[in-house]
């Protein structure tokens, strides 16, 4: 059977992470698998702990704490990981325990629209209400929006069809620095959880969007990585 | 404005089709004008005839109102002048452009406004550039309703219907303002319009580019950045109303202030460019025109192909590069080719006939297959028949 590994390291987002691996269990019709971490441990030996979890049969993605102590363990995981990884704030404590809506920020390229495709499909099998994210900016804006009444559905329903193509999916669009709106939207559409496909790089000048969020975010928020292409 | 002269020079019936379209819902239009005389035609039409524009639409996170089935008044005069180029274009009489004609004037000689010193203005409208919303004295508008009232007056003398309107039509017409400053060659958009902050498309972003989504409807209308040629429509659909020698001044002008946001702009823009002796210039921007389909420039392309643009490129190749013109029953052409094009074919419809051009840099033939009033622009017009070739001699 397939199972959803719970990464327990003590600390405050501890209770967060089961109840996050849970939910994704049930999602996914899973069960929960608890991996706890020796407070001895280095953060290098810890990761490692985690990603040998990770490799093992049936594991289908990692929930682990997003704090500050547990920073060099969640990072060096999440950048290695071949599965989605989870990380779940200390702040999620006291939200509702189940994923009803997840929102996915798309950036409007086939790698990060195929990298959530797959958790896409499980959410929407799932009966989770999907809200992509797409966020213009002077790289990405339309070149022609002709009346917006009817260019904003045509063009709402044209990008779906490409990037989300799941019944019932809604499309936000929004103008500026995307890192600057995924809370911000997050938070207005009360999503239970936000999903990026990323690439891995936490890099300084990498991945800012994805950087704040985990950073930021008071629900839990799912890395998927990019296949190499 | 974009489809029916295209489709006029293909398909003439079908063309014929669009007017009775019109003609059948001149009583929705009258109903439309209420509380002034004439027919005010909707900027979104169906079935019925009613304006069927959405109220709103959801953008960036608001419910944003969608003011152009209020305000965007020129769509009247752009039926009537549609209907007037059908006349003109297929050389038959008015018989189908009359009403029309007659009645978008008499909703013009109640919309405009006479002030204090006799002037005539049309407030609270959106012109072509959608970026400037309930603006006064729009120049597209105010010119294309002063040329409706002109239109209709001489259509209503060639029918001997009583000139009692007329005269009132054509006095009106002179008392409308345009908003042309002489000394610079150029129109002001719409009044204040020159007030307005001086951005320039270039300052942030390569067009074409939706400059609403970019930089948000309020900077934009506070700009002077507008989305597709406005003014510079005038010069397009009725030359003789603008001053002679403008296209040059205001495409200078507005050019860099166009982001070409509306997928109708670049077609038209690439004929102004040519008409204005920039062919050149004028090939990169239908080649851009022509991509837009082709290439889903637009990212919507599934949702349908885009017939106004259609139909503004090959009205780009007609009127822009050819120089086609139909005036009192005779074909002008005034070929500007770009430097790339060693010649040009072109097969249409017009007067009647089915025409063939053959135009190089050298010279204009013509094949028709019947009698013809034809010539290049500034010659003697002559009757061709057959295969001829042209040239300035007349």
């Amino acid at each position: 059977m397939t199972q959803v590994l719970a990464v327990l390291g003590g600390g405050p987002a501890e209770a967060p992470v089961i109840d996050t691996a849970a939910a994704l269990a049930r999602i996914a019709h899973a069960r929960v698998r608890r991996v706890s971490l020796a407070a001895d441990l280095s953060a290098e030996q810890a990761a490692a702990q985690v990603l040998g979890a990770l490799d093992s049969p049936g594991i289908v993605l990692a929930v682990l704490a997003r704090d500050e102590r547990s920073r060099p363990i969640w990072r060096r995981v999440a950048q290695r990981s071949a599965r989605p990884v989870v990380l779940v704030p200390a702040a999620a404590r006291g939200r509702r325990p189940e994923i009803r809506r997840v929102l996915l920020p798309l950036d409007g390229t086939a790698e990060s629209a195929a990298a959530v495709a797959g958790a896409v499909e499980q959410f929407a099998g799932a009966g989770v209400d999907l809200v992509v994210l797409h966020v213009f900016d002077a790289e990405t804006v339309p070149r022609f929006w002709d009346q917006a009444a009817h260019a904003g559905r045509a063009w709402a329903e044209e990008f779906l069809a490409r990037y989300c193509a799941q019944p019932g999916v809604r499309l936000e669009l929004r103008t500026g620095v995307a890192g600057e709106h995924v809370l911000d939207v997050a938070e207005a559409e009360r999503a239970d959880m936000i999903a990026f496909g990323w690439s891995q790089q936490l890099d300084p000048g990498r991945a800012r969007t994805i950087r704040r969020a985990v950073l930021d975010a008071v629900v839990p928020v799912m890395l998927v990585p990019i296949a190499p292409g | 404005m974009f489809v029916l002269p295209a489709v006029v020079s293909i398909d003439p019936a079908a063309a014929a089709a669009m007017i009775r379209y019109r003609l059948r819902r001149l009583k929705a239009a009258r109903a439309r004008a209420a509380g002034r005389r004439g027919a005010c035609f909707p900027w979104e039409s169906a079935a019925s005839g009613e304006d069927v524009t959405p109220a709103s639409v959801p953008l960036g996170g608001r419910v944003v109102p969608v003011l152009t089935g209020q305000l965007e008044e020129h769509v009247t005069a752009d039926v009537a002048w549609a209907a007037a180029r059908y006349a003109e274009w297929t050389g038959r009489p008015d018989r189908l452009a009359l009403p029309l004609l007659l009645e978008t004037a008499g909703y013009w000689a109640s919309r405009c406004h006479l002030d204090d010193a006799g002037e005539a203005h049309i407030e609270g409208v959106i012109g072509p550039d959608e970026y400037h919303e309930r603006v006064d004295d729009n120049a597209y508008t105010n010119v294309m309703a002063r040329w409706n009232l002109r239109a209709a007056a001489d259509a209503a003398g060639r029918a001997g219907l009583p000139d009692a309107d007329s005269r009132r039509w054509r006095d009106l017409a002179e008392r409308i303002v345009d908003g042309y400053d002489p000394a610079a060659g150029r129109y002001e958009q719409f009044a204040g319009y020159f007030g307005l902050e001086p951005l320039l498309v270039a300052d942030f972003a390569t067009p074409p580019v939706a400059a609403d989504l970019l930089l948000g409807r309020e900077r934009v209308a506070a700009s002077q950045v507008i989305k597709q040629p406005d003014v510079l429509m005038l010069h397009h659909l009725v030359p003789g109303e603008v001053a002679a020698g403008s296209l040059g001044p205001n495409l200078d002008y507005y050019g860099p202030r166009t982001a070409h946001g509306s997928s109708l702009s670049p077609a038209v823009t690439a004929s102004l460019l040519a008409r204005a002796g920039r062919p050149d210039e004028a090939l990169a921007m239908l080649r851009t025109a022509l991509a837009l389909d082709i290439a889903d420039l637009s990212g919507m392309t599934a949702a349908g192909l885009h017939l106004a643009n259609l139909g503004g490129v090959w009205q780009a190749v007609l009127a822009g590069f050819a120089g086609l013109q139909v005036r009192a029953g005779v074909l002008s052409i005034d070929p500007r080719l770009p430097g790339a094009w060693g010649s040009l074919q072109l097969r249409f419809r017009c007067l009647g006939r089915r025409v063939r051009l053959d135009i190089t840099p050298e010279r204009v033939e013509i094949s028709t297959d019947g009698p013809l009033l034809a010539g290049l622009a500034g010659a003697m017009p002559r009757r061709v028949a057959g295969r001829a070739r042209l040239d300035r001699r007349g």
